[in-house]
């Protein structure tokens, strides 16, 4: 047995009479009121509620509460267990098995077992459009059942952050009577799913209105609302209005921490500001600035605490690593490679033949004031070092595609926290972002190799993936900025806002499951 | 002889109007054919203006629709999947093709039909515009009267600042205002949303009372301004001075004979302003989060929703071709000379 199967068989241990992964429930349950309905108020809405094709993380508070997953990530961000109860890998771990959670049904009444395991994750893999495809596809090769209640994953290679994967839509576990009949899982997704909520309302891109389910759901710290309306916001002074009216209870603006003070003063509002994993962050194309001499000139020219400190939320929002601040794999001690000095930046680009200077162009994604601020600051900063910078916003929505058609030199954006250093260092350097510095060889993937290498203890485990952060931020092609801020603001009767599971990955993000709302006094 | 003339010539139009020479149905019936031959190249026109412009827009669906994890590859693969590599003219002509059977398209980013969610969408706007301007009309047709009768008081020079500053104060603004002291800090009213009429007469008005206000502020303003000037105009015309002299009433004098006249102008700009009323929901609809064709189209320009925003641009050139065409027929009523 591996020391990574010993790792998690004792994490079984320690789980195996948990019905589910909350450690939220931090409330008198008597004083709870199990017939409340809550009003959210919210700057995502998902286009369908089909868990294969969640389009961004802000989707997850609607769909989550209808679909079931595998696995779960707390707000620690450490796995729990869902609808799978046990997880083993092989000895050269390139096998997973799960063993299911027994007696749970879909509300077609159809047991979840093996054979809808299987057929759910093979659904992932091959539906067209589907959104966690390819994360799946990169790493499982087969899935079998093994018995009723197991099912096995063969990998094409050891990866131990499918784990993690399977917290996701990627792990949502879907009736195979509905997958066989063709149910349309997008707008009718409740006979499918063995959630503990209903949609009994949904109007696509706008609004969902979620029910509890009648009779016993297996996580019993889930569930403690009657009903749920998450609404589509699309300006966060309307949100905060309602929420002073009362027309809604729990409200996520995209506000700036002094608007937030201001916009509640005076009133019983409680807010809750934080730093997420999340990044505000710049990106550097080595494809277009292939010189690493410039791209660290880049970076040492920008003054990126001071940003984080005056204009990103304070002390708190100060990120030399990709790794959120409760993360396992966070690096204490780090020693950032090209910190802020314009002395050396300016010998840097005497040294690459540019000692006067270039345009530097800079994508923003519009709207975003984050990365707005950060722009215009990292624009000053350069110009002292005789960079000048060219601001170009482009809609938000469409940054991401527009950065990959790769004409852009460099970006200010945002991105998601992710569950492990791997796949986030996956995500921005090889298959979304491609960041990655084609003529440093193979470092980067020799790295990540080893994070997903066979026989490491947990210990070896994590040491090998904050070697892997050190090696792709070496790179000088992604550079954390800040982290993103995280804004929740609520009526004191909303409970337990301060534990939602993901709300650590981004500043809309987070489940909704383990909330309460307390009795009236 | 020169008494005879005198009095043909300070006659009421009203009066003076011979019968057509044609009948009002026929006339009416007129209007609207030729209406409805503009209408049609219109709506083909502005059809073909935002498709356009949503095409040269930066940016495209399949990243929206691929989610913020896709790899290049798959948001290639969706474009190729919507048709989105095809020219942009074949494009148009089957998307023109499909709508002159009814077919306005489905939406790319939910897969609704586009008529479906105009047919959800529309009822709060046209609410909003409807109330917005039955407030405009009653707001500017009080204070224009009372500013133009009493053109020398104190009133007057009341109703001419407030109509300066209604016209200055941006809606949206006035809206926030609004909210901030009549549903936050009042509680009179609801901050958001819309509730449709279903769910009571009380209901529906008090979600839509502060929107309309906020709507309306320009509207009214402008209204009552053109009332004011024609109607002090209308006031010194021989008809009118000849109708005093013959001793009829304040009241008849204003109500019957100098209101009407008067009136032309202000329809005139009422159906101008519509167009402005449309694009102020844009706004109003935001602030307030009403569900209606305002956000629709942004929220679908967001996400370069091409069949949902040419839809709903479709049914806003509808509207105002709908509003100015009653508009033209009411000067037939206004003034019956036009019908000759």
């Amino acid at each position: 047995m591996t020391p990574l199967a010993v790792f998690v068989g004792a994490l079984m241990v320690l789980t195996a009479c948990g019905s589910g992964g909350s450690d939220a429930e931090d409330f008198d349950s008597a004083s709870v009121d199990l017939e409340a309905t809550l009003n959210v108020a919210d700057r995502a809405a998902p286009t369908s509620f089909d868990p294969h094709r969640i389009r961004n993380t802000g989707e997850d508070k609607h769909l989550f509460l209808v679909w079931d997953r595998l696995l779960m990530v707390d707000d620690l961000q450490q796995l729990q267990p869902g609808l799978a109860t046990e997880w083993t890998f092989s000895a050269d771990e390139t096998e997973l098995t799960l063993v299911l959670r027994d007696n749970v049904e879909f509300h077609d009444g159809t047991p979840v077992d093996a054979a809808s395991v299987k057929a759910s994750l093979e659904r992932a893999m091959t539906l067209e459009g589907s959104t966690v495809a390819a994360s799946l596809k990169a790493i499982v090769d087969t899935v079998d059942v093994e018995a009723d209640g197991a099912v096995k994953i063969s990998l094409k290679t050891p990866a131990p952050h499918i784990l993690q994967v399977l917290a996701t839509g990627a792990g949502a576990v879907i009736s195979k009577k509905a997958i066989d009949d063709g149910v349309d899982i997008g707008t009718d997704p409740n006979s499918a799913s063995s959630g503990a909520y209903e949609l009994t309302d949904f109007v696509p891109n706008n609004s969902s209105t979620l029910t509890r389910r009648e009779g016993e759901y297996w996580d019993a710290d889930a569930a403690k609302i009657k009903t749920i309306h998450i609404k589509l916001f699309g300006d966060s002074n309307s949100m905060m209005s309602a929420l002073k009216t009362g027309q809604v209870d729990l409200a996520i603006p995209s506000i700036a921490e002094q608007d937030l003070e201001a916009a509640v003063a005076g009133t019983q509002i409680q807010t809750d500001v934080y730093a997420t994993a999340g990044l505000n962050a710049l990106f550097i194309n080595p494809k277009q600035i292939d010189d690493p001499r410039i791209r660290e000139a880049i970076i040492r020219g920008i003054d990126r605490h001071a940003i984080a400190t005056q204009l990103l939320g304070g002390d708190d929002m100060v990120s030399d690593q990709i790794d959120g601040r409760t993360a396992p794999t966070f690096i204490e001690d780090y020693d950032y490679p090209f910190a802020y000095d314009p002395v050396r930046a300016e010998e840097l680009l005497k040294e690459a033949g540019v000692e006067d200077g270039f345009t530097l162009d800079l994508m923003v994604p519009a709207g975003i004031s984050s990365s707005e601020s950060a722009a215009l600051a990292a624009q000053a900063n350069l110009k002292e070092i005789g960079i000048e910078v060219s601001i170009r916003p482009v809609p938000a929505a469409d940054g991401t595609a527009t950065w990959q058609e790769g004409q852009t030199q460099s970006m200010i954006s945002v991105i998601p926290g992710q569950a492990t250093p791997y796949l986030q260092v996956n995500r921005v350097w090889k298959s979304v972002y491609q960041v990655a510095d084609p003529q440093l060889g193979t470092e980067l993937d020799e790295a990540m190799a080893s994070v997903a290498a066979a026989g490491l203890s947990d210990d070896q485990r994590v040491a090998a993936s904050q070697e892997l952060v050190s090696t792709a931020l070496s790179q000088a092609t992604f550079v954390p900025v800040a982290y993103r801020t995280g804004v929740f603001a609520f009526h004191s009767k909303v409970l337990n806002v301060d534990s939602m599971p993901g709300r650590w990955a981004a500043d809309s993000a987070c489940e909704l499951r383990y909330l309460a709302v307390a009795k009236a006094l | 002889m020169t008494h005879t003339a005198s009095a043909v010539t300070t006659r009421d139009p009203e009066e003076r109007a011979v019968a057509p020479s044609r009948s009002s149905a026929s006339w009416a019936a007129r209007r609207i054919g030729s209406r409805l031959v503009s209408t049609l190249a219109t709506v083909v026109g502005a059809s073909f203006a935002v498709f356009a412009l949503v095409d040269l827009a930066p940016g495209d669906v399949a990243s929206r629709i691929a989610g913020d994890d896709a790899s290049p590859e798959t948001i290639e693969r969706i474009r190729l999947a919507l048709g989105l590599d095809e020219p942009f003219l074949e494009r148009y002509l089957s998307w023109l093709l499909n709508a002159l059977q009814g077919d306005l398209g489905t939406s790319i980013v939910t897969g609704q039909e586009a008529t479906e969610m105009i047919a959800h969408a529309i009822p709060a706007t046209a609410s909003l515009i409807v109330l917005t301007a039955i407030l405009s009309l009653i707001l500017s047709m009080v204070a224009g009267l009372l500013s133009a009768i009493w053109s020398d008081a104190a009133l007057d020079r009341i109703v001419v600042t407030s109509t300066s500053i209604g016209l200055a104060i941006p809606n949206f603004w006035l809206g926030l205002v609004l909210v901030s002291i009549f549903a936050v800090q009042l509680r009179m009213f609801p901050a958001v949303g819309y509730a449709p009429m279903s769910h009571g007469f009380g209901t529906w008005l008090s979600h839509l009372i502060l929107p309309s206000v906020a709507l309306s502020g320009v509207l009214a303003a402008e209204l009552t301004r053109q009332l004011r000037g024609s109607l002090r105009d209308t006031l010194r015309e021989p008809y009118i001075q000849t109708a005093r002299m013959k001793g009829l009433s304040n009241t008849r004098i204003v109500g019957k004979h100098a209101l009407k006249n008067a009136a032309i102008p202000m329809v005139t700009v009422f159906g101008v302003r519509i167009t402005q009323l449309l694009g102020g929901t844009v706004v109003v609809e935001r602030v307030f989060s009403i569900d209606g064709l305002g956000n629709l189209i942004v929220t679908a320009v967001q996400n370069r929703d091409m069949e949902v925003v040419v839809a709903v641009v479709i049914v806003f050139t509808l509207m105002v071709v709908v509003a100015n065409t009653l508009v033209d027929l009411s000067y037939g009523y206004f003034n019956p000379r036009v019908r000759r």
